[in-house]
Parts: C-alpha cells; sequence; structure tokens
C-alpha cells in the first residue's frame, strides 16, 4: 500500500506556509502529524495533488500562559497530554488525550492536526465543543477567530478555507467549582470511539449543576451540544429523576449510525449508560477542587 | 541418559533472540536482490462474476512498468494450482494462477504488474480495468447448498467440495437408552492469522544453470519448491526455495497460493529477480482465512451426566478453493474427529460438509478444526452441567478417559495423561479466587468461570495422514548431522520454525545426546538445497517428527564417537560417557579425550582408525512418528468480569494445566500457549472478517480486523504436568495449537457463566459488546438474541 | 534501490542523522520513511506490518520519539535525527532491554521485536518505574501476534527493575 503520486511543498515558516496555501490551497493537503494523513495516502483514500508539509513550523509548537491560555496548532498530543499547565488549567485536555490512540501515537500527532482532521469518532473537536474554545485561523491575507462550535460543520468537514491553516487555539481556565469528564466506549484501549460523552458543568455552593454543557461524539457526522439535554440538567439538583429525565431527552435528541462493530442502537443505548457515569465523575470533579485535583 | 545434563527440559534462553532483538533477523523482504522488480496484482473487486475482458494498455503505458500479464499472457507457462485428494467424496478443482473467465472471491488476482518499484507498480494496477458480468455470490453454506444454487465450480456440484458420513458404536441404542436428549448449535466466525509479517515471495531464475530459485515467507520450503515445479513444469531438482526467518505463520503459510506461482514465472519470463510483497489489505483479503463453522450437536445423556453417544452434524464454509496442499476436507475432517475429546464416548455418528462459497478459501490456521470441536464438546458438557445440576467440573469427571492407550470411535487412540490430577488441579486453582459479587464496583458487572478441556492431536502419523488423502503423505521428517572436524555440530532438519525456536530446541536435543553445550550445536532450516526433504513446520509435528529424528541422529553419532573414542583411550565403549564436551571413562575423570578430538580424529585421522571405523563423523535419520500422532492435553479456566450495561469483557484470571509429555523447553511451550491463547481472546471478543452481502470484505483493515493487543490479555497461570508419549522417540507430544483450541470455549463459558442469571447460554463466537448487551436487555423483554 | 532515477517523480535532498551518522540523499518524496530506512540505507530491522499506522512494527525514534515510520514521508526527516533498532546494542553486546527481552521470552518471530524494544526504552524514558497496567497502556500500539504478550510485560518490567541506565 504506496501513496500515489503527489508533489511536495515544505514550509519553511508560517508566512511561508500560508503563501503555500494561498497559491496551491484547493489542489492542497496539509501534513503536520502525519497520524491521520498518511493511512488515507497508503490506503490510497485521498490522494492529493499537492502535500504541504507544515511539521516543521515552530511558531506553532508553543503553550502559552502569559494572558489567557494558547496553545501552538503543532503542539504535539503528548506533550499536551503531559503539560503542566495544561493539568493544571485546563485538566480536560490531558484528559481526553489519554483516550487519543497511543502514547507513540500521541508522540507524532498536533492537536491542531486531530481538530483540523474533524473525524466524528475523535475526542480532541468534542472537547472543544465542550469547552467553548476558540481557533485562531490565519490565511495570508487574514487572521480570524472562530468559536470550536461553529467551526466542526460534518465528517471531516470544517469552515477552513482551503487557503487557511488553524494556527492556535485558544483554551479557557478552568473556573473554581467547574467540573469535567470524559467518557468513551471503544472496541479496544485506543481504538476509535463508538460513542463517547464530555461533560463540562460548574456545582453551585449548593450543589446545584450549572453552566452546563454536554457534547456527544462517534453518533453520526460531527460531535456536538446536546442542548436540550443540558437544559433538563441546568439548574437542577441531579437526583434520580433528574437524570431519568436527562437520559430520556438524550435518547430523544442523539442519532447514531451502523457500521460493522455496532448498530445505532447500541451506540445510544451505551451513550445512555456512559452519560450516568460521566455526569457522575464531572461532579464529583467539580467538588474536588482545585487543591486536591488529582494530577 | 543417566550423568548428562539435563538439557532436555530446560527453560533455555533462546539462541535466536539476538540476531531478532537487534533487527538482524533477515525476512524475505530482507534478503538483497539485485535489481529486482516488484510486483502489485490487480484483484478482484467482484465476489462471483465472469470476467469477459481485462484492459491493461494504461497500464502497460505507465511510468517505470516492465510487464504486465493476465492469465493468457501465463497460460503456456503455468498450469493451475489443483489441491488433490484422493477421498471419493471429494470434488477437487483447479486454482487459476490468475483468473481467467471467472472471478469467484473478492481479491482473487486477475493481473500481475511488474515495475521499478511497488509504488509504480501500484500506479498501473490503478490503471487496469476489468469488465465484470456480476453473478449472484453463495456467502453462507446454506445460501451454497440450496437447489438452484450458483455454482462456484462446475466440477463442485452442489457446492460441496467434501461430505463425510460415518458412524461408529451403537448411536442408535444409546439415543434409545438415554435420559436425556440433549441438541446444541454452535456457530463460529470467519477469522484468520493474520501473522504480522504478510507474505512475500521472491524469485530468480538463471537461464544457465536452468535453476529457479524462490525465497518465500513460508512454513513448508519443500512442499512449496514442489508445487512449483509442477504447475512450472520444471524437475523438482531444477527449483530451490529458501524461507528464511518468517514472521509468524500460524498455518496459512503452510500452502501455496496462486501468487507464488505468478512470481515465479514471471522470474523466468524477464530474466532478473522479482519479488512481491503482500500488503496488509491483500493479507486479509486473500490469505487463508479460518474457524468458519456451523455445528448441530445431539447428545444422548445418561441420568447421571454421562455421554452414551454423540450425533455431530458440521458444515464448514471453506470459501472459493480447496488450498493446496491440504484441500477443503482438512477443516471439516478434523472438527468432525475431535469432537468426542478427551471423554469416554463410544457411540459417535458424523456428517460432515466442507462447503465451497465466494469467499477466500480456507487453510488450517493454528488448531484447525480441533478448535471448533473443542468449542462443540466443551459447551455440550456445560449444558449438560446445567440441565442436570451438576458442576461444569463434575461433568467432565463423570466422562473423563480413565485409561490409556484409549481407542475413540474416530480411530484415534489417545495416549498417555491424567485427566483426573488435571481437572483437580485446575478446580483447586480456579476456587481460589472470588466470584462472589461484594468485590464489584458496580451493580451491572458480573462474574463468571469457566473452563474447557481438550487434546490436541498432533503430529499425525502416516497411516492417519494417509486417510486423508492428500496429495503428499507428509509423516516423516529427517534430521542429518554432522560433527565438524573442530567438533562443532551442524544439524540440518526438515521442519521450518517461524517462532517456535527450534534453533534452540533441537539444539538443546542433540547437545543433550551428545554431552555438549546448546551453543555447540547450530540448527539450520528452510533451504531445499541445504537440508534433508522435510514437510515444514505446521499441525504441531515439529518436536515430535525433527526432534524424533535428531534423536535417532544424534544416538548414531554418539555410537560412533563411543566407539572412536574407546580406541583412543583403549577403553571399552560401554565404560564411556559423553558428558561437558568430553568422552571421559566412567568413575575415572582424568582419562578422557574431548569432543573435539573424537572429531580431528575421525574426519582428519583416518590412518589412525581401526579398519571397522569409517572416516567422518555424521549421521542421516529418519522418524516416522507412530499413528495415529500424539495427543497432548490442556484443561483452561478463566474468570471474566462482564459490565452488561456496555457489554465489555474483562479476563480477570486465566489458568491452564497442561501436559504436554516431555518438555524440550518450558519457556519456550509456554511461550505457544500464550501466544494461542491471545488467538483465541481475539477470536472471541475481536476478530471477525466481515463480508456484506456482496462479498465484500468489509474489516479489510487492521482499524476494523481488530488483534488483541496488550490490554486485552489477561496474566495466564501454567502449570505443567509430563505424561510422556509412551509412542515417540523422546517421549514428546506437539503442543503448539494447544493454545489456540482451548481458549474460545473457556471464555465463551465464563461470559456465559456470567451471564447465566439471565438465562444466557452463549453457542456462537464472536461474543461482541454488542451481543452482550442485547442478550441482557433480551432477557429482560424475553426476545432472542440474533447476531 | 526501489526506485529509478530518470523519472518524473518529485525528488527532494535531505540531510539526515541515522543512528548517529549524518547521510545525505536524494529520494521521491512519497517515498515513505519506512522505504526508506529499509531499502534506501538497508536497515531492514525496520519492519512493515500494516502500513496505516495501527501494528506499530515500523515504530523508530524520530528525534528521539518514538514515531511510526510507515506514517512518515523520507522528506519529513530532513534536519532530524533517526534511530532504528540498528542502532541499540548489538548481538553481542544487548542493550539492558534486548538483555530483559531475551532472558523472559518476549519474543518469538521476532517480527514485532525491534519495534517493541524501541517503544519500551521510550516508556522507560518518560515513566522510569510504571506499573504492569502502564506498561500495557503504553506499549498497547505494539501489536504482536506470537507471544501473548505477558512475557514482554515481565521484560520491561524487569528492564525497569533491575537493569536501570537506559539512556
Amino acid at each position: 500500500m504506496k501513496p500515489a503520486n503527489f508533489n511536495y511543498k515544505r514550509a519553511t515558516d508560517l508566512k511561508d506556509a500560508l503563501a503555500l496555501l494561498a497559491e496551491f490551497g484547493p489542489r492542497a493537503r496539509v501534513l503536520a502529524g502525519g497520524q491521520s494523513l498518511m493511512p488515507m495516502l497508503n490506503l490510497r483514500l485521498a490522494q492529493p495533488e499537492i502535500i504541504v508539509d507544515i511539521a516543521g513550523l515552530t511558531e506553532l509548537q508553543g503553550i502559552d500562559h502569559t494572558s489567557d491560555l494558547r496553545v501552538g496548532a503543532l503542539v504535539k498530543q503528548r506533550d499536551a497530554e503531559l503539560s503542566p499547565t495544561l493539568i493544571s488549567v485546563c485538566p480536560l485536555v490531558p484528559r481526553a488525550l489519554r483516550y487519543v490512540g497511543h502514547p507513540p501515537i500521541r508522540h507524532q500527532g498536533t492537536l491542531g492536526g486531530s481538530i483540523a482532521h474533524a473525524d466524528p469518532s475523535a475526542e480532541l473537536p468534542a472537547i472543544m465543543i465542550a469547552m467553548d474554545a476558540e481557533f485562531v485561523i490565519a490565511s495570508a491575507t487574514n487572521q480570524r477567530i472562530v468559536p470550536a462550535t461553529e467551526f466542526f460543520v460534518s465528517a471531516f468537514t470544517t469552515t477552513l478555507r482551503p487557503d487557511e491553516l488553524l494556527v492556535q487555539i485558544i483554551l479557557p481556565i478552568e473556573k473554581p467549582r467547574q467540573g469535567s469528564a470524559i467518557l468513551e466506549i471503544s472496541r479496544r484501549s485506543g481504538d476509535f470511539a463508538q460513542a463517547g460523552i464530555v461533560i463540562v458543568l460548574c456545582a453551585s455552593s449548593d450543589g446545584a449543576l450549572e453552566d452546563v454543557r454536554l457534547v456527544g461524539f462517534a453518533l453520526g457526522s460531527t460531535a456536538r451540544r446536546l442542548r436540550q439535554v443540558e437544559a433538563t440538567l441546568e439548574g437542577t439538583m441531579p437526583d434520580e429523576s433528574s437524570v431519568a429525565r436527562a437520559r430520556e431527552m438524550l435518547d430523544a435528541e442523539v442519532g447514531a449510525t451502523d457500521d460493522i462493530h455496532a448498530t445505532a442502537g447500541y451506540r445510544r443505548h451505551v451513550l445512555g449508560v456512559i452519560f450516568e457515569r460521566a455526569l457522575t465523575a464531572a461532579r464529583a470533579d467539580s467538588m474536588t477542587g482545585r487543591n486536591g485535583r488529582q494530577r | 541418559m543417566t550423568g548428562r545434563s539435563s538439557l532436555v527440559g530446560a527453560r533455555i534462553q533462546r539462541r535466536e533472540d539476538p540476531a531478532f532483538l537487534t533487527g538482524s533477523g533477515q525476512y524475505t523482504d530482507d534478503v538483497p536482490l539485485k535489481d529486482v522488480v516488484h510486483v502489485a496484482f490487480f484483484r478482484s473487486s467482484e465476489a462471483h462474476a465472469l470476467i469477459p475482458s481485462v484492459s491493461v494498455d494504461a497500464a502497460v503505458a505507465t511510468e517505470g512498468v516492465l510487464r504486465v500479464v493476465t492469465a493468457e499472457d501465463l497460460a503456456g507457462v503455468a498450469r493451475p494450482l489443483r489441491a488433490r485428494c484422493s477421498m471419493p467424496t471429494y470434488n477437487e478443482c483447479d486454482q487459476p494462477i490468475l483468473a481467467a473467465e471467472k472471478v469467484r472471491y473478492v481479491g482473487e488476482p486477475i493481473a500481475a504488474v511488474v515495475a521499478s518499484s511497488r509504488y509504480e507498480a501500484e500506479d498501473a494496477v490503478d490503471e487496469i480495468i476489468a469488465e465484470y458480468v456480476r453473478l449472484d455470490p453463495v456467502l453462507n453454506v446454506d445460501d451454497a447448498m440450496a437447489d438452484g444454487a450458483p455454482q462456484v465450480h462446475d466440477d463442485v456440484p452442489g457446492n460441496v467440495f467434501f461430505s463425510l458420513h460415518e458412524s461408529a458404536g451403537d448411536v442408535v441404542g444409546a439415543f434409545r437408552a438415554a435420559a436425556h436428549v440433549i441438541e446444541l448449535e454452535l456457530e463460529s466466525q470467519r477469522y484468520c492469522a493474520a501473522a504480522l509479517e504478510a507474505r512475500v515471495t521472491a524469485a530468480t531464475y538463471d537461464h544457465g544453470s536452468a535453476q529457479l530459485t524462490v525465497w518465500a515467507s513460508s512454513q513448508v520450503p519443500h512442499l512449496m519448491r514442489f508445487a512449483l515445479a509442477q504447475t512450472l513444469g520444471l524437475a523438482e531438482s531444477q527449483v530451490r526455495v529458501v524461507s528464511p526467518d518468517v514472521g509468524g505463520g500460524f498455518g496459512a503459510k503452510c500452502c501455496v497460493y496462486p501468487e507464488d506461482v505468478v512470481v515465479a514465472a514471471l522470474a523466468m519470463t524477464l530474466g532478473r529477480p522479482v519479488k512481491w510483497v503482500s500488503d496488509r489489505r491483500e493479507d486479509l483479503l486473500t490469505t487463508g482465512h479460518g474457524r468458519e463453522q456451523r455445528h448441530r450437536i445431539r447428545a444422548a445423556v445418561a441420568e447421571d451426566g454421562r455421554v452414551l453417544g454423540l450425533k455431530a452434524e458440521i458444515f464448514c464454509n471453506n470459501g472459493a478453493y480447496g488450498p493446496w496442499l491440504h484441500t477443503a476436507a482438512l477443516d471439516a475432517v478434523q472438527a468432525s474427529e475431535n469432537i468426542p475429546g478427551l471423554y469416554d464416548i463410544q457411540a459417535y455418528e458424523r456428517l460432515v460438509y466442507s462447503v465451497a462459497t465466494n469467499k477466500a478459501m480456507m487453510v488450517p490456521y493454528r488448531g484447525v478444526g480441533r478448535v471448533s470441536a473443542c468449542f462443540s464438546i466443551e459447551r455440550l458438557m456445560d449444558k449438560i452441567a446445567r440441565e442436570l445440576g451438576l458442576s461444569p467440573f463434575e461433568v467432565r469427571r463423570r466422562n473423563l478417559v480413565k485409561s490409556f492407550p484409549h481407542q475413540t470411535p474416530t480411530h484415534l487412540r489417545l495416549d498417555s495423561g491424567d485427566y483426573f490430577k488435571a481437572i483437580d488441579l485446575l478446580e483447586s486453582e480456579l476456587r481460589q479466587f472470588p466470584l462472589d459479587g461484594n468485590e464489584t464496583e458496580s451493580e451491572s458487572v458480573f462474574r463468571g468461570v469457566g473452563i474447557a478441556c481438550g487434546v490436541e492431536h498432533a503430529a499425525h502419523g502416516p497411516k492417519e495422514m494417509g486417510r486423508a488423502g492428500l496429495e503428499i503423505t507428509m509423516a516423516h521428517e529427517t534430521a542429518a548431522l554432522r560433527v565438524e572436524p573442530d567438533g562443532s555440530v551442524r544439524l540440518a532438519v526438515g521442519t521450518h520454525s517461524h517462532g517456535q525456536g527450534h534453533k534452540t530446541t533441537f539444539a538443546q536435543i542433540a547437545a543433550e545426546e551428545l554431552g555438549l553445550a546448546v551453543e555447540d550445536v547450530d540448527v539450520v532450516y528452510g533451504d531445499t538445497a541445504i537440508v534433508p526433504y522435510g514437510m515444514g513446520t505446521w499441525a504441531s509435528r515439529s518436536t515430535v517428527y525433527a526432534g524424533g529424528a535428531t534423536i535417532l541422529a544424534a544416538e548414531d553419532v554418539r555410537n560412533k564417537v563411543l566407539k572412536v573414542a574407546a580406541h583412543m583411550l583403549e577403553a571399552d565403549p560401554s565404560d564411556l560417557e559423553l558428558v561437558d564436551r568430553k568422552v571421559v571413562v566412567r568413575g575415572s575423570p582424568s582419562s578422557f579425550v574431548t569432543f573435539a578430538d573424537v572429531a580431528r580424529r575421525a574426519c582428519h585421522e583416518p590412518h589412525l582408525l581401526p579398519d571397522d571405523i569409517e572416516p567422518g563423523l555424521h549421521a542421516t535419520r529418519l522418524y516416522r512418528a507412530p499413528d495415529p500422532g500424539t495427543f497432548a492435553m490442556a484443561m483452561h479456566g478463566a474468570i471474566v468480569e462482564v459490565d452488561v450495561a456496555i457489554g465489555a469483557v474483562k479476563i480477570l484470571r486465566y489458568v491452564v494445566v497442561e501436559d504436554c509429555g516431555r518438555m524440550v523447553n518450558p519457556l519456550i511451550v509456554e511461550g505457544q500457549i500464550q501466544g494461542g491463547i491471545a488467538q483465541g481472546i481475539g477470536g472471541v471478543l475481536l476478530e471477525h472478517l466481515v463480508y456484506d452481502d456482496l462479498g465484500q470484505l468489509v474489516s479489510g483493515t487492521f482499524m476494523d480486523y481488530l488483534l488483541p493487543s496488550f490490554t486485552d490479555m489477561p496474566r495466564v497461570d501454567i502449570i505443567h504436568m509430563e505424561s510422556p508419549s509412551p509412542n515417540t522417540v523422546g517421549g514428546f507430544k506437539g503442543m503448539g495449537e494447544g493454545g489456540a483450541i482451548n481458549a474460545p470455549a473457556t471464555i465463551v463459558a465464563a461470559i456465559g457463566d456470567a451471564l447465566a442469571s439471565f438465562g444466557s447460554f452463549p453457542t456462537c463466537t464472536p461474543l461482541t459488546p454488542e451481543w452482550i448487551v442485547r442478550e441482557v436487555t433480551s432477557a429482560a423483554t424475553g426476545s432472542t438474541n440474533h447476531q | 534501490m526501489t526506485t529509478p532515477r530518470e523519472s518524473s517523480q518529485q525528488e527532494t535532498n535531505i540531510t539526515t542523522t541515522v543512528n548517529g551518522e549524518q547521510r545525505s540523499w536524494s529520494v521521491p518524496v512519497r517515498l515513505t520513511l519506512a522505504d526508506f530506512l529499509r531499502h534506501e540505507l538497508g536497515l531492514t530491522g525496520v519492519h512493515l506490518g500494516c502500513e496505516h499506522g495501527v501494528c506499530g512494527a515500523c515504530t523508530v525514534w524520530v528525534d528521539g520519539r518514538p514515531a511510526r515510520s510507515c506514517l512518515m514521508l523520507a522528506p519529513q526527516i530532513d534536519g532530524r535525527a533517526v534511530t532504528t533498532i540498528e542502532g541499540i546494542g548489538a548481538p553481542t553486546e544487548l542493550h539492558p532491554m534486548q538483555e530483559a527481552f531475551r532472558e523472559c521470552h518476549g519474543l518469538q518471530c521476532g517480527y514485532c521485536t525491534p519495534a517493541m524494544v524501541l517503544t519500551a526504552i521510550s516508556l522507560l524514558r518518560e515513566v522510569p518505574n510504571p506499573s504492569e497496567e502502564e506498561v500495557r497502556e503504553y506499549m498497547s500500539g505494539n501489536i504482536c501476534r506470537c507471544t501473548g504478550y505477558n512475557f514482554i510485560v515481565d521484560a520491561i518490567l524487569r528492564a525497569a527493575a533491575e537493569k536501570g541506565g537506559l539512556g
């Protein structure tokens, strides 16, 4: 299984990369960590005319917490997973990364690569949506910021234009009494998820749920906020009946697809199970507080 | 054997390892070939179709391409493969080297492109266009055997490659006397060996000497040589096959495939080295598959749980061709033969079908029919236990064979063992692990324990092999042992290690016999120009066969060493012993000659030898293992935890009590068991070659064909027993497949036990998470689970 | 060589350090790193098991990080350093990890072994004293079809406990 022919252009820096995309965008695929694109090239599922290799762009490889929290798109997943900064102020990212493939894959895969690839079963798009992260997108002539909630259009499709590059991810700092959890079901450790859920929430002083964000992934065309389910939980003290109501709403709101590993029915069923487990975990996380947080 | 250090039975580190660990192993694609060109195949995208035309012009014009061949181009060059079987109920058919008018499975090779690189060859393959006239495929046994079903082959009427109906003992009487009649239908999915090194074949032809040399990742170099000679119209002496290091085989590489012949034919026509490296997609598509069988079992059971008689109907989904050389009968016959297992059941009727379908062919994948046989008889035992309120251990005790040798109703003869001791050991090991729910964290988690017992019929003897009616009766091995003038030893055998550590184990055997160290013996295999004619490594035959031949050859050499040394020491041979690289007068340690001294005398100083001793120090001996073969035994037990909310299975504990007779190297024995268990776990929980309704393989890469990984494998505790074979030289029994034979039944039993409160009694694989969730849910609603 | 020089396929020049030795090479741009190492440099200890990044048999180190060489293009190692199994130990002088594998029977056919060794050394560099669970988790991207994994786990734990100084 060898790649078909292509033209290869290696960007020397960001300016160069954006100039290449300005010229070749529609005919090109961007190569970063390669963990998603290379299998497709080898299998000849993707046969782009041009490959623009951005792996060497050092400008996009930093984690910056001087004011807000900004992570370069080419930060390796493994580095993000082990970053003391992220563990401390944005722990959902390291938590989610533990589900992404295996450590050796995370040593090469990048945050931006996974986000731009927009695989419906991927964890990073889901947590970005849940956290209301923002993406800094650059072209040769422009720079814009797109909220994660608007970035993912459908399976493997984002709002990125052919001449644009995702360059930076703006992450929220975790608030006091905020908790999060991510759970997924997969056939083996590190496999693509069959159903996944991300929950970010705050616990008010009396324990009621606030600012509930729920994202389901691996269910269909793209990860998305499950706003109706969120609404049933918002402001409630989660007891058996409110959780049951939420679960019913989840069943109603969520669709899923069949594949050879599982039917839509199974995926929706286990989604309900992990939803409850994730809710418990997120609540417990919100009540642990920053001092007692496990690293 | 007194007075010598015991190398046989020692846990010795392998001699193979330093090379493998440092990347200096040489697998077939590593063999340097000057100016080699590369092959890529254009393969059928239809499961069943006529191919009126294949257009290769654009491919020929692609950059880097030297040649594109179709069936037409090979017509005068290569004959089809044909798995021959002399059994009267077997229907043979040809297997084309490149498909000519018809394709019979997705992936069947239609054309071959030769180019400067594999990259360019694949570019050219993309340019080939075949015209397909689609025929209805038959993909399962029922459809294939139905009246009016599309015929896969004209020569295979009713799509039945093979059928067998045999009865032994008083089956009618058994069912009349039964207090209970218990019926089970069992089904296993199609999965495969998926060795990490996919197939590789390279060839070169020297016109001057008319010699064809083939390098292949094969378990059977001599058999491949025979097949190539036959299909290409060469004398066998013109063909040399070299199997270097092989990255796993598990039975899938003991066949000869069309690609092997194509590569050899291309080498002959192009006059330069030609190589084909299978990629993973091709491998999953076409390297032989295994396991897809359906069994219907009926048992006549006495009040106390003894099985009085059995009836088995066995349907094997064989795919489109019978594999060369083992035929489409092997899996089905072997399954049916082994249904009685290690139980004393004398009345047995079997009806067996091996059916042609439009899928890739079935090959003897580790365990072969013994896997599904063990599955059937062990699920039956558990069913009897459940119906009669017995423990799974007790029901088995009431049926276990008590004394040896034990003749089974299917011509097998269990040789030795202590099954009662084994099951006691297993039970006591498993009882130490808590099963009750107070250990589990959540109310959706259930624990269960399952066991499975089995024998591993291995090292099949000549009559046994002969009964299979194969073209070659593969029932002997030869060892050529040569002592070099400096005392180092070279042992050449016709088997072919592909992970089993023969460079170590056979060296242990020879060194022990000759009083040497393991590192003094260099074991050579795999090159038909160098080693004696052999049948390769499969069916767990090597230690018995080649090990046996090694013992015989080493004994001959030993006797001669004693004679020469006796002459040198002016002693009687019976007063001498071989120990620590010396020949010593017993009781007089300072009176000795070194082994090297003896070698030098024998090889380089013949003028000093007495007239009745010939120069040289070597022996070549052949060993024919006694019929019907050997019967290692294993009893597996597993404790699992099932989270029924999501269908996840965790194996908490896995125990094996095994008896493979005299062990050569327990470390290697344990490695084989563990590896086999991993494959069994894969077969129950993960691995499935899924075909859609059009016969397309949907699980066509490792993203969808799921192999067990580090996190899927439990710790395995292994307890060894040693009941030597009374019949084999050395007392060895073949054991390499046992792990794969027992594991599926063990894990299914454990999951079934965990789900017992839901009324579940699984008799199929795979047990996916979805299957488990449906089982539990349908128990609540009263509906039945279906795959 | 796997590809002819006078083709219309684009080529590019790379300078790379492989197992400590600097090399300059002209490579077709679509040549994978695995094929470059195996066929251009003769480093056949790099093995191909799937070419889609699942089995891990092609693992090498690129700038010290584990990388699946089937998922990299040869041009991508320009200016970078690559280590293959040939850069670790020698048959007569095994690296402690290799020794541990041998002691524990952590290999059978040997095909997955170079990648296992490299990945295991990476693990111990990141987590010097891993639990068994951590070993399994880290290694779970490397498939073995022969051993059933347990003896490999033993080898890695032994290397961590007894051998130290993996460097």
